[in-house]
């Protein structure tokens, strides 16, 4: 075991109220090389989808990972179920004391007393994690096997995870969790099939399958999106309610940062597998500091009408490069309109060299060279302090 | 200011195996030129089935019904396939699809395809339609270089240019846009937006906007039309809707988003979800969800009143059809 997280186990210890931490957390997909590029001795290639990010969540907090598409944010999400394989990282998680007995019995080695590394457990083996992570997808369409009864698929968690209740505990916990998401009366949903649903029903059914197993955490991915505006707020505030009588603690993934201002607690902003800024959600869209999340701001369209006599101005250049393709230095000064302004200062920095995280005023960490006079973040220690 | 497309109790429906869906239902506005219009609603209200009656498209079995669409004066519903493939699309009137990414033909090249307008339309050679080509990339801020590139090539923000790029190609007097940037991230969007905006401004060109995003239609829109079911309960323009609704729908989609600045109200948002039109509520369709919803509202659908010069809404609240309710005309 090296000794960052050796380091990094002890302060996980003392911190009680945080549920997971991760630590350099890295998903890369290698590319296909050709015949031709193995014989002139080309090296592999990665499309580096996440590229060694931190961060940590606290129990019943809301955290947000926000961003543009390709930005990583879901693969960020599925990786804490390793559903992507998992490059490098640490990711500790303070599961609950059933599951890390499982875990023993499956002879996984669980390092502290009431945590795992779920980053160090063999895909195979991590079925007893998944009780307690739990994911909800953004399309209710696609994410419910349409052969099913809305009762078979609320089930299935149970016939996986608790088999050994009975069929009448079973059916009762179906019912409680329709109606936790108000779907009453829960006769009515139970025989029927999801194409008999509307959307805002079967997100519904979504939520109710994520939080039947009672998890610590719900990875949410963009769970709102695909839903009309209208029953939007109401599942948002759905949302909340679940939150507020389980405890559990959400990680929830979006592009719509006006959305996660109204229920997220923090908020990590990813460019390109990074994240560029992170702190409090309101702080940091009502005063962006990183480059990008100005630019990012700049471009929300809001639902003011005298908007349309002007042009919007996004402080931003070009387009977003590929993720195989990342390039040097700070990977967003190809783009940034500061580097433009002040390059004579900057050119032996952002070209060159990836920023370290510099802690502004507020306490929020920024990824960027120009808060050079800040406080720097060495190692992971610092990452975990805020 | 002269009417470019006058549409007057519009009305398609779908019959299907299970029923006759009415999925737009007398739909009455006029587009000025060099105005935008937004269309807004949640999905399956008809805002773009309307679209594609206007472009004479609806898919089947769905077929207009009654009505009429005016395009400078030229009634279009009732020329033949051929004369309007011929005389209105592309020429009149013009459309930008939802999903314009996947509008593009894989196996032809940019260029080609933004060629074809001209070459069948205009009977221009080859290398003439070519050099309007390249004209009309830069025109949509694209170099004119990537007429040799096949689709794949093309980034999405580049893809949505040149898509709006092949709209305006026989600079139509009508171009609707159906959903133009929802695929698009934020920053792409503002820039698609904000093209758009110019395009208006340097070719006095006239908008039709669809999209379910009300803040994008704030972004654009200078009239705005909501759209429920089918039909349009509330149009007038944009600073009317956006800042004083009269119908109880809008207010409550405008008060359902969630906003980037100021401080965080709880978002409100509509009880029940929208009808299913197959079988439609009696009287006001929005009367299942609607909070001020009385005895006639669930009888008899209220008409389309002009409550203030160019501001109409459905809505028994404002039509005279009953008892005079004052207080609320104010």
């Amino acid at each position: 075991m090296n000794v960052d997280k050796k380091e990094l186990m002890e302060l996980f210890s003392n911190k009680r109220d945080i549920v997971l931490m991760v630590d350099g957390l890295k998903v890369w997909f290698p590319l296909k090389r050709g015949l031709s590029d193995i014989l002139k001795g080309r090296p592999q290639r990665f499309v580096r989808a996440v590229d060694s990010i931190s961060f940590f969540v606290r129990e019943k907090e809301t955290f947000c990972l926000a961003g543009e598409s390709g930005c990583g944010k879901t693969t960020t999400g599925k990786s804490l179920l390793r559903l992507v394989p998992v490059t490098d990282g640490v990711g500790l998680f303070r599961a609950r004391k059933e599951t890390l007995e499982d875990l023993k019995k499956n002879g996984v080695n669980v390092d502290g007393e009431d945590y795992v590394d779920i980053f160090a457990i063999h895909p195979k083996k991590m079925k007893p994690v998944r009780r307690d992570i739990q994911i909800i997808y953004q399309d209710p369409y696609g994410s419910l096997n349409p052969r099913y009864k809305i009762l078979d698929i609320l089930k299935e968690p149970l016939e996986i995870h608790k088999f050994q209740l009975t069929e009448e505990e079973k059916l009762e916990t179906v019912y409680r969790a329709l109606e936790t998401v108000k779907l009453k009366p829960p006769e009515d949903f139970v025989d029927r099939h999801p194409h008999q649903l509307s959307g805002g029903q079967r997100q519904r059914i979504a939520i109710a399958k994520a939080i039947i197993m009672n998890p610590k955490i719900v990875v949410a991915d963009e769970p709102v999106s695909m839903l009309d505006v209208s029953i939007r707020a109401e599942m948002l505030e759905l949302l909340q309610t679940i939150k507020r009588e389980r405890g559990l603690s959400y990680i929830f993934i979006t592009h719509d940062l006006a959305v996660s201002r109204y229920i997220c607690d923090r908020i990590a902003i990813m460019y390109l597998g990074r994240i560029v800024e992170m702190g409090d959600t309101r702080r940091i869209i009502e005063n962006p500091l990183h480059p990008y999340t100005k630019a990012l701001v700049a471009a929300i369209p809001e639902p003011n009408p005298s908007n349309r006599l002007r042009m919007r101005d996004v402080p931003i250049k070009g387009e977003i490069p590929s993720a195989a393709n990342i390039p040097p230095g700070c990977r967003f000064h190809p783009r940034c309109v500061e580097y433009e302004k002040n390059i004579e200062n900057l050119k032996s920095k952002c070209p060159l060299q990836d920023p370290p995280y510099y802690v502004a005023e507020d306490g929020r960490l920024v990824n960027c060279w120009l808060f050079e006079g800040n406080k720097k973040i060495e190692k992971a220690r610092g990452f975990f302090i805020m | 200011m002269t009417a470019v497309l006058e549409v007057e109790n519009l009305s398609t429906s779908y019959y299907t195996f299970r029923g006759m869906v009415k999925a737009v239902e007398k739909v009455s506005f006029k587009l000025e030129k060099e105005e935008i219009l937004g269309i807004a609603g949640e999905s399956g209200c008809g805002k773009s089935t309307l679209a594609w009656s206007l472009m004479g498209l609806v898919p089947p079995p769905g077929r207009v019904v009654e009505g009429s669409v005016k395009i400078d004066g030229i009634e279009v519903l009732s020329l033949s396939e051929s004369e309007r493939r011929k005389k209105i699309l592309w020429e009149k009137i013009s459309m930008i699809f939802q999903g314009a990414i996947n509008a593009f033909n894989p196996v032809y090249t940019v260029g080609y395809q933004l060629a074809e307008p001209f070459i069948y339309h205009k009977n221009y050679s080859k290398k003439e339609a070519f050099e309007k080509v390249k004209e009309l990339l830069k025109m949509v801020g694209l170099n004119p270089e990537i007429e040799k590139r096949y689709p794949h090539e093309l980034s999405g923000g580049m893809k949505q240019r040149a898509v709006i790029a092949m709209a305006l190609a026989l600079e139509p007097s009508v171009i609707i846009a159906d959903e133009p940037t929802t695929a698009l991230d934020v920053v792409i969007q503002s820039q698609i937006l904000n093209l758009m905006k110019k395009l208006k401004q340097d070719k006095k060109l006239s908008f039709i906007f669809i999209t379910h995003d009300m803040s994008v239609i704030a972004e654009m829109a200078d009239k705005v039309a909501i759209m429920y079911a089918g039909r349009i309960v509330e149009l007038g323009p944009s600073e009317i809707i956006f800042n004083r609704p009269y119908h109880p729908y809008t207010s409550a989609l405008i008060r359902s988003i969630p906003r980037l600045r100021g401080p965080i109200e709880k978002l409100q948002y509509i009880p029940g979800e929208p009808p299913n039109l197959i079988s439609p509520p009696p009287g006001c369709k929005f009367n299942p969800r609607c909070q001020y919803a009385e005895e006639l509202c669930k009888k008899e659908e209220p008409g389309f009143v002009e409550v203030e010069k160019g501001h109409f809404v459905r809505c028994w609240k404002y039509d005279s059809g009953k008892q005079s309710s004052g207080g609320a005309m104010k």
